[in-house]
């Protein structure tokens, strides 16, 4: 009964539990149990009214919100505003958030997403591409490390890439116009020149292949 | 954005018919976020955000005093002396640190190691907390701590294995927090150990500690206590 010193498990980075040397660390059903158990303690620290435990969703969260909404604003000072939004709407609105209808950080990013298309329209501008000249004095981590490695740790992204990789390109554009542009399956359309129907069941169909990718199971090509 | 608002747009984006279980759209969701972020490179927030964020939400510092949870049993004032000891002995062994002779310092592994940290960490928010103990001085342990995100890292050596039915408790008393927050239990092996210092509150809820005032080491039954009474901390640090 002593101590094991290991590294902990990617999966687990940010979210070790208390009794945390007892855990399994192949064990992928676990970790998301974990990451269940955290979000709920969150929504009820959040529910009490607790600062801290906004603290720890901050801590939990930020990071990956804040890469996602640089990959949508490629501005730091834009990216600052829609995270503080969006632990504003969080602290706000946490009591109304129901886990049966998605994981927090699904929520979160729905909340930061929104807020990001909101400003591009505004501004009359387009979702920006990869990252290129126009990103500025780059504060990326010099390794290949992603923010779905912060959210879902390293395996189960290391799928959801691999699931990604293997989606056709059309019906990669489509997914990404949906939740980078805030298209409609329409606009969607019009745009790729596939009918809707197409349009509907390519994005479905993809992403159900990464939702099995995210939840561990195999994936067929295809 | 409400939940309901939520769902909707997210029916209309997905298709999804009105009755489809939630539990579907619910995964359509948590996929689209994977997509997303999959190959998002990692780009820093300021570290000052945070406090930022937290004043907007809240309308108070990061270093708020919560209320205790509802439920939890609060910290008996006769149990507060223990640690008020506990400080004062970490406060008077912080300042003899600061009078030791850097020969020794370089003597042993670990404080070596807490030099080459501290040197490091003097570029970053990490800060080097070396414990200090009453029982037996020979007993080694340092923690790494980042205060701005409330968590760190524990490394203990020449401390003795407690075996089945003890375990080693870390205590992290922090400004925001009426009762010493639980930094998590260990044993050691070979009379090492090294934990990653996650705070949970004594209703054992996740706590972000900022404000740190004094770490400290007592020993304890297995699995550890929610509240500790005891009067003999193993080791401790002012922070």
């Amino acid at each position: 009964m002593s101590l094991q010193i290991q590294t902990l498990p990617p999966a687990a980075e940010g979210l070790v539990p208390f009794r945390w040397r007892e855990r399994r660390r192949s064990d992928m059903a676990l970790v998301v149990a974990e990451e269940e158990q955290l979000d709920s303690e969150i929504l009820d620290g959040l529910v009490r009214r607790d600062p801290a435990v906004l603290g720890v969703a901050y801590d939990r969260y930020s990071r990956p919100l804040y890469s996602l909404a640089y990959k949508m604003l490629r501005n730091d000072r834009e990216c600052e505003e829609v995270v503080q939004d969006t632990f504003v709407s969080l602290w706000k609105k946490g009591n109304t958030v129901d886990l049966s209808r998605g994981k927090l950080f699904s929520w979160l990013a729905a909340v930061l997403r929104n807020r990001c298309i909101d400003r591009v329209r505004a501004q009359g501008r387009r979702i920006p591409g990869p990252p290129g000249v126009e990103a500025g004095p780059a504060r990326e981590v010099a390794t290949a490390e992603t923010a779905a490695d912060l959210v879902y740790g390293r395996e189960r992204a290391a799928r959801v890439r691999e699931a990604m990789g293997r989606l056709p390109e059309k019906q990669s554009e489509m997914i990404e116009l949906a939740f980078f542009g805030g298209l409609t399956h329409s606009e969607i359309a019009e745009r790729v020149g596939e009918s809707l129907g197409t349009v509907k069941s390519r994005i479905r169909y993809g992403l159900a292949k990464l939702k099995a990718a995210l939840a561990g199971e195999e994936v067929a090509d295809g | 954005m409400g939940e309901a608002a939520l769902e909707a747009e997210v029916r209309a984006l997905f298709d999804c018919a009105d009755g489809d279980p939630h539990a579907e759209v619910a995964e359509m969701v948590d996929a689209f976020s994977a997509f997303a972020l999959a190959d998002v490179p990692v780009r820093e927030p300021r570290s000052g955000l945070r406090a930022e964020v937290m004043a907007a939400a809240t309308g108070v510092g990061v270093r708020g005093r919560p209320a205790p949870a509802a439920g939890v049993a609060s910290f008996a004032r006769s149990a507060r002396l223990p640690w008020t000891l506990a400080a004062g002995f970490a406060l008077a062994a912080g300042l003899a640190l600061l009078s030791w002779d850097a020969e020794r310092s370089r003597a042993g592994r670990l404080e070596g190691e807490v030099a080459r940290l501290a040197e490091r960490a003097e570029a970053s928010d990490l800060r080097v907390r070396e414990l200090a103990s009453q029982v037996d001085q020979s007993f080694k342990a340092f923690i790494v701590w980042d205060d701005s995100r409330g968590t760190g890292v524990l490394k203990v050596e020449n401390l003795p294995a407690l075996g089945e039915g003890g375990d080693y408790q870390l205590w992290v008393v922090s400004e925001g927090y009426e009762n010493p927050l639980d930094g998590g239990v260990f044993d050691t092996e070979g009379g090492k150990a090294e934990m990653r210092i996650v705070t949970r509150d004594t209703s054992s809820a996740p706590a972000s500690a900022g404000g740190v005032t004094l770490f400290a080491i007592s020993r304890e039954r297995e699995g550890g206590v929610p509240i500790s009474e005891t009067k003999d901390f193993v080791l401790t640090a002012a922070y």
